[in-house]
């Protein structure tokens, strides 16, 4: 389990972290919204740019408005945190931007990537001007319901633990 | 906690087991834990954790690759020596009956922001809306104000027969215009709830002798057409009610009448039908002998752009709807009876209030005129559209008593007003560079020169609040006109401001 990966989902609750989190491990997807208590952990083989073959341990975090309510247990030993929000909920983006400056604090040498995920319940170009006029600038957008960009998200997690 | 509900284990730094005691989960001496719960892939973390600290991970959801079963266990893990003592804690029982509390005030919540922001995005459609509204109402008088000054001035050169015509035509077909925008405005403020009732006390006599006077007006131009009214004397003189909304109402139907009885007859009654100390019902009857409307049309006669007439006669489509909808404000009655080949009948029940103290008096209408002196009037028109700048410069001058100048941009308009004296400021509302309000705030304001501050003020607008009057004048305008306006309408209000400075 030397290669093994962890990535830490984050984020408001009822952002789509788990249905993230189900759709990059049994790639499903359910309507409805089941509340995580705790941290649920489960882990995806996936294979490298160079060939070679890792182990992502994925942890799915309970959501909190507010990332220092986290349990710091959960973020130890974390390779990369990604931050999740709802584009569709203005509220759990409002304050991703100190939400990351916390844990670039807390943890200065694990990376943080900011995935907004519901694109399918918005207007791409609507919600990218919302978000550029709040200088939110995400690595991501994604659809947890249709798949849209899981892949790419998948390859700039690869990206960073490579 | 009952020992069923618990498991220790030694475990040492590659995560191997070295014992293990509880029923939780059978793992045998050797067995890597990371192998079954990818949880324990912490344990590598935990390697640079100092001695006999305990980290503590609250409700792990840990899954039993035998059973498929989820437990949710609190787990500590203390780095020993050479080895970590792990003790894990089923509290699955707890944390599902926190997980249901849980869920329910996560997804209130959830239902709460969602509702916020979808009140949010109404709110910026309708704020959307209504600027769109705004503009185009603003884009379209515009030219309409051009295209009717400038044919009712072709009018009135040396044209032949076919010319005048012809400009009759084009004047027929921009009123109707004009028309459509202020329906599409109605309508759209009625969606809004933004129109109120206004009370104001009114001579009803007068206000009906207005109305049948334009529509005996329109009875003559079409000839074939007779126009009969009678009025109830048993009304009172004066009373209280929207007299604009009014109008409107019974000006839609009567015009409808005309143009679905084009060679019958039109009649309109006016009578009491209920009275109680200060309050009275009105039965308005508007009657025509035209093609009528078939049974199963009637109920969608107020529905919009509904159009039941084989006749080609024009109209919006949006009459009738905006009735009803002013009808139902004035908490009135509207019906209609109506049959194939003989007629419509449209019935509208309106209360009113009056002032039972109030003795009878009849309130003359004052006529003005421009003072009789022969001097011409010096007019600064405020105006930043070129083609409206251009027919309000040939209306005056063609009335032959004013002398124009013209400003382009409100800082201009001040520019004049401080090196000359005007008799009156005709003003555009929408400026580039400041809007009437401004400017008016500005002269009424910032001078103490009572020849600038002074100085009467018309505004014009192609705004589409009706009481945008009202807003002119409590900014400290004197009169306003809304756009596109009739030549003799613009000269009336001119020369009324003017006579009323002079007298």
């Amino acid at each position: 389990m030397g290669s093994s990966k962890k990535i830490v989902l984050l984020g408001h609750f009822g952002v789509g972290k788990s249905s993230l989190f189900r759709r990059i491990i049994d790639n499903e997807f359910s309507e409805d919204y089941q509340v995580t208590l705790g941290v649920q952990i489960k882990q995806k083989t996936i294979t490298l740019e160079n060939g070679e073959t890792t182990t992502l341990v994925l942890w799915d975090t309970e959501g909190h408005e507010d990332i220092s309510k986290t349990r710091n247990s959960y973020l130890l030993g974390a390779h990369v945190f990604v931050y999740i929000f709802d584009l569709s909920r203005k509220n759990t983006y409002l304050n991703c931007n100190e939400s990351i400056s916390h844990l670039n604090k807390q943890y200065p040498n694990i990376p943080v990537k900011l995935i907004g995920n519901k694109l399918d319940q918005v207007n791409e170009k609507v919600i990218h001007k919302i978000l550029k006029d709040l200088s939110i600038f995400c690595d991501c957008y994604t659809s947890a319901k249709t798949s849209k960009n899981i892949n790419i998200f998948l390859e700039q997690v690869v990206k960073e633990i490579s | 906690m009952n020992s069923s509900n618990v498991q220790y284990l030694e475990v040492d730094f590659d995560g191997k087991v070295i014992s293990s005691k509880g029923n939780l989960y059978q793992w045998s001496q050797g067995a890597r834990l990371q192998n079954t719960l990818p949880f324990f892939s912490i344990l590598e973390a935990l390697k640079q954790d100092k001695e006999n600290e305990v980290v503590f991970f609250p409700a792990v959801h840990l899954s039993d690759t035998t059973n498929d079963k989820v437990r949710i266990c609190d787990i500590d893990i203390v780095c020993a020596e050479n080895l970590y003592n792990v003790y894990i804690k089923d509290h699955t029982e707890r944390y599902e009956e926190l997980t249901d509390i849980s869920q329910q005030k996560n997804e209130s919540q959830i239902a709460l922001r969602t509702t916020q922001l979808r009140n949010e995005l109404l709110q910026e459609k309708e704020k959307f809306k209504n600027q769109f509204i705004s503009d185009i109402n603003h884009e379209l008088r515009a030219p309409l104000t051009s295209i009717l000054g400038f044919t009712e001035i072709l009018e009135k050169s040396a044209i032949n027969f076919e010319q005048e015509e012809l400009s009759r035509i084009i004047k027929g077909q921009a009123l109707h215009l004009s028309q459509l925008v202020d329906d599409i405005i109605d309508i759209s403020k009625i969606e809004s709830g933004k129109t109120a009732l206004k009370e104001e006390v009114f001579n009803f006599k007068e206000f009906i002798e207005e109305i049948c006077i334009t529509f005996d007006k329109t009875a003559e131009e079409i000839e074939e057409t007779t126009f009969e009214y009678d009025i109830d004397n048993n009304i009172q003189e004066e009373l209280i009610g929207d007299k604009t909304k009014i109008r409107q109402i019974l000006s839609n139907i009567l015009t409808n009448a005309f143009k679905f009885a084009p060679d019958g007859k039109v009649s309109f009654s006016i009578k009491k039908s209920y009275q109680r100390t200060n309050r009275i019902n009105i039965q308005f009857e508007i009657k025509d002998n035209g093609e009528g409307i078939a049974q199963e049309d009637i109920p969608h006669i107020f529905d919009r752009f509904s159009r039941f007439s084989s006749s080609t006669a024009l109209g919006t489509g949006l009459g009738l709807s905006i009735v009803k909808h002013l009808v139902e404000l004035h908490k009135g009655k509207i019906e209609v009876f109506s049959e194939v080949g003989t007629g419509t009948t449209f019935q509208v029940i309106i209360p009113f209030k009056f002032d039972i103290q109030k003795k009878k008096s009849r309130r003359k209408v004052k006529k003005y005129k421009l003072p009789e002196t022969p001097k011409k009037f010096r007019v600064l028109l405020v105006e930043d559209h070129d083609a409206v700048q251009y027919l309000v410069m040939k209306i005056l001058i063609m009335h032959g008593r004013f002398f124009v100048d013209l400003a382009r941009s409100g800082k201009q308009a001040i520019s004049y007003l401080e090196r000359k004296t005007y008799d009156l400021v005709l003003l555009d509302l929408r400026l580039e560079d400041m809007d009437g309000f401004q400017l008016t705030n500005t002269v009424r304001k910032n001078y103490g020169d009572k020849v600038i501050s002074e100085v009467p003020i018309v505004s014009m607008s192609a705004c589409p609040t009706n009481n945008q009057r009202d807003i002119c004048l409590k900014a400290g305008m004197n009169d306003f006109i809304k756009k596109p306006f009739l030549q003799e309408d613009l000269i009336n209000k001119i020369v009324k401001e003017i006579s009323k400075k002079y007298a």
